[in-house]
């Protein structure tokens, strides 16, 4: 009886040591995420900033899936809706993914960037191009500030 | 016995939790600045002109009803004045017009206002986003000037609030 009460401590070592292994992180590192929107021709046309951020993604676990969503804008009393943003993955570095590499339209409900994301201990990391959509002459001068919303998550 | 069956639920217990998905999450704040703009375009595509061929003409005067019509492109309220840009016509040596004889109003309301080198309102308050305003003239020089072309240049200007 001794024997087997030594036993079963040893397997709970190990499974609780297998849930810490499968913890995932997913950091947003950013190069350019600022428009400055200071003429009539930017105003009636799309912007877009190549590389303005990349997220690099650890899993231990196969099949990850990456998301992301956004919110309407805060800082001035008329908010910016989030789909006047875009995202778009543009290329991958490290462990295999299949990334959604068209525009995505922010809503404030989550899209799928990556799906089947290979588990990777090293990191996979992901480049995006963000995108203003045309504000015409619709909303009141001043500084709007959006929270976009990167979520990683395990089968 | 007991003691196995403990045994085998902290296993199951333990695996369970390790087998539950994890999400993680990351925010990205993004900053839009947008700067006060306004722009005006007279999208008639040429000048008005009014003839007068008759006398009736002279003792009336002539109306030209959406002579010119201008878009206003502003992202915060803004205000519509008109102005000549000169006290009187350029016309036949001899012969001075004044601006005043030419009319303006919006059209579709307000009344006509002689012009002048000071600036009249025309729209204020006008609503942020893409507008157009289509103006009215009205000219009545009488008999006072000899026959021959007069030229006024008409100076609209739009301004944000």
């Amino acid at each position: 009886m001794k024997a087997f009460v030594t036993c079963s401590f040893f397997l709970l070592i190990v499974f609780a040591g297998n849930g810490q292994d499968k913890s995932n992180k997913i950091t947003v590192t950013e190069s350019n995420c600022s428009f400055n929107i200071s003429t009539i021709a930017n105003l009636l046309a799309g912007q877009s900033t190549a590389n303005a951020f990349s997220f690099q993604v650890l899993s231990k676990a196969n099949s990850y899936h990456v998301y992301v969503k956004g919110a309407n804008s805060t800082g001035t009393t008329t908010p910016i809706p989030p789909n006047k943003l875009g995202v778009q993955v543009t290329s991958r570095t490290g462990a295999a993914a299949t990334y959604n590499s068209s525009k995505i339209l922010l809503s404030t409900v989550d899209q799928a960037l990556v799906t089947n994301g290979s588990s990777t201990s090293t990191g996979a990391t992901f480049s995006c191009t963000l995108f203003l959509e045309p504000l015409d002459f619709s909303y009141v001068p001043g500084v709007y500030n959006f929270v976009v919303t990167f979520t990683m998550t395990q089968p | 016995m007991k003691s196995l069956t403990l045994s085998i639920v902290f296993i199951l217990v333990a695996f369970f939790a390790s087998a539950q998905s994890q999400n993680a999450s990351s925010n990205q704040t993004v900053t839009v600045s947008l700067t006060d703009k306004i722009d005006i375009t007279n999208i008639t595509g040429n000048d008005p002109t009014l003839t007068f061929s008759s006398t009736a003409d002279y003792a009336s005067g002539i109306a030209l009803t959406n002579a010119s019509s201008f878009q206003v492109r502003s992202n915060k309220p803004w205000n519509l004045t008109v102005k000549a840009n000169a006290a009187n016509f350029s016309g036949p040596v001899g012969n001075t017009m004044p601006a005043s004889a030419l009319q303006v109003k919006k059209n579709g309301g307000g009344s006509f206002v002689g012009l002048s080198t000071t600036d009249q309102t025309l729209v204020a308050g006008g609503t942020r986003g893409v507008n157009s305003v289509a103006v009215d003239y009205n000219a009545n020089p009488g008999f006072n000037y000899d026959g021959g072309s007069y030229t006024l240049v008409v100076v609209y200007t739009a301004t944000q609030q």
